[in-house]
């Protein structure tokens, strides 16, 4: 029974568990890695497919230095928070609000709290960075519809 | 014998619901269409930048407006001429729009981010060369 291998969101092949497993040995299949095959309802990660099918027991997984934060089933990683970073950027390049510079900043933290295995900052990171991306967001059309409105009505007057 | 069934979708970065992405291409359209009928013009009714207004330096997106101006009714230089940095940019915001639109639009469940976080830095970077270079004495031709 082989199983299809999925990283970053991506298929990258399907092995046999054997082959998985000195894949893993050699370091190119990670416990991170999701994994699913005929009959499995879900992708669940490969580390837990390595603990259930028995053999070699999986290392303990990387744990989060925030005890009380999200982790997946079996204290696997939880899949990354979106950063939308890229949102960040482009609100503060076109609104041009210095609002948006809180949110590039939390944007950027996302990955890097993640890698570090931080679940919880990461995931306070991006809520906070959506906040600011949406505050820049509706601060910018609001304030510039309001001022398109008063302009336009003032010329309209004959001013 | 199991019937061979086909993968569940991949878990992965939540997709904004589709309602969210439909509005957005909605919003993008009615600027562009207001943009094209009226286009900004010193004293028009389109918001001055904030940065611009309180410091008097031009930010890596004025002249944006001007530039979509320009551009919409077929002046391509004249749009070069307000904002270099965006209208080169153009084919890039283009292939970002589609990255951020395309997983929402078809009903995906998961998607990788839309910009590597790397192109995203790499993005931010050159807005913030550009505005230091656009308000250089002597690279004017770079302010709009």
């Amino acid at each position: 029974m082989k199983y299809l291998i999925a990283r970053d969101g991506q298929q990258i092949g399907e092995w046999t568990l054997d082959e998985l497993r000195s894949m893993r040995a050699m370091g190119q299949a990670r416990d991170t890695d999701y994994a699913w095959r005929q009959g499995m309802a879900e992708w669940i990660p490969l580390g837990q497919v390595f603990a259930a099918e028995g053999g070699a027991a999986a290392p303990p997984p990387p744990q989060s230095w925030h005890p009380a934060g999200p982790t997946a089933v079996g204290g696997f990683p939880p899949p990354p928070p979106s950063s939308n970073l890229i949102w960040a950027i482009l609100v503060t390049i076109f609104c041009c609000l210095p609002l948006g510079i809180p949110a590039i900043i939390f944007a950027a933290q996302v990955d890097s709290k993640y890698a570090m295995g931080d679940y919880a900052g990461a995931q306070a990171s991006a809520a906070k960075a959506k906040t600011w991306i949406l505050v820049s967001l509706i601060v910018g059309l609001l304030s510039g519809a309001l001022y398109g409105l008063f302009v336009g009505l003032a010329a309209a007057s004959g001013m | 014998v199991s019937p061979v069934s086909d993968p569940p979708p991949l878990p992965g970065r939540k997709v904004p619901p589709r309602a969210a992405a439909l509005a957005g291409l909605a919003a993008m359209l009615a600027l562009g269409g207001l943009i094209a009928a009226f286009p900004p013009a010193p004293g028009g009714f389109y918001p001055p930048c904030v940065v611009n207004q309180f410091t008097g330096l031009h930010c890596p997106g004025c002249g944006a407006g001007r530039a979509a101006g320009a551009a919409l009714s077929g002046d391509l230089m004249a749009a070069l001429r307000s904002n270099p940095f965006l209208a080169l940019l153009v084919p890039f915001l283009g292939w970002v729009g589609l990255k951020l639109l395309g997983p929402p639009l078809l009903s995906n469940r998961w998607a990788t981010e839309p910009v590597s976080r790397r192109t995203a830095l790499l993005l931010l970077a050159s807005a913030l060369v550009f505005a230091v270079l656009r308000n250089l004495p002597g690279l004017e031709w770079l302010a709009p």
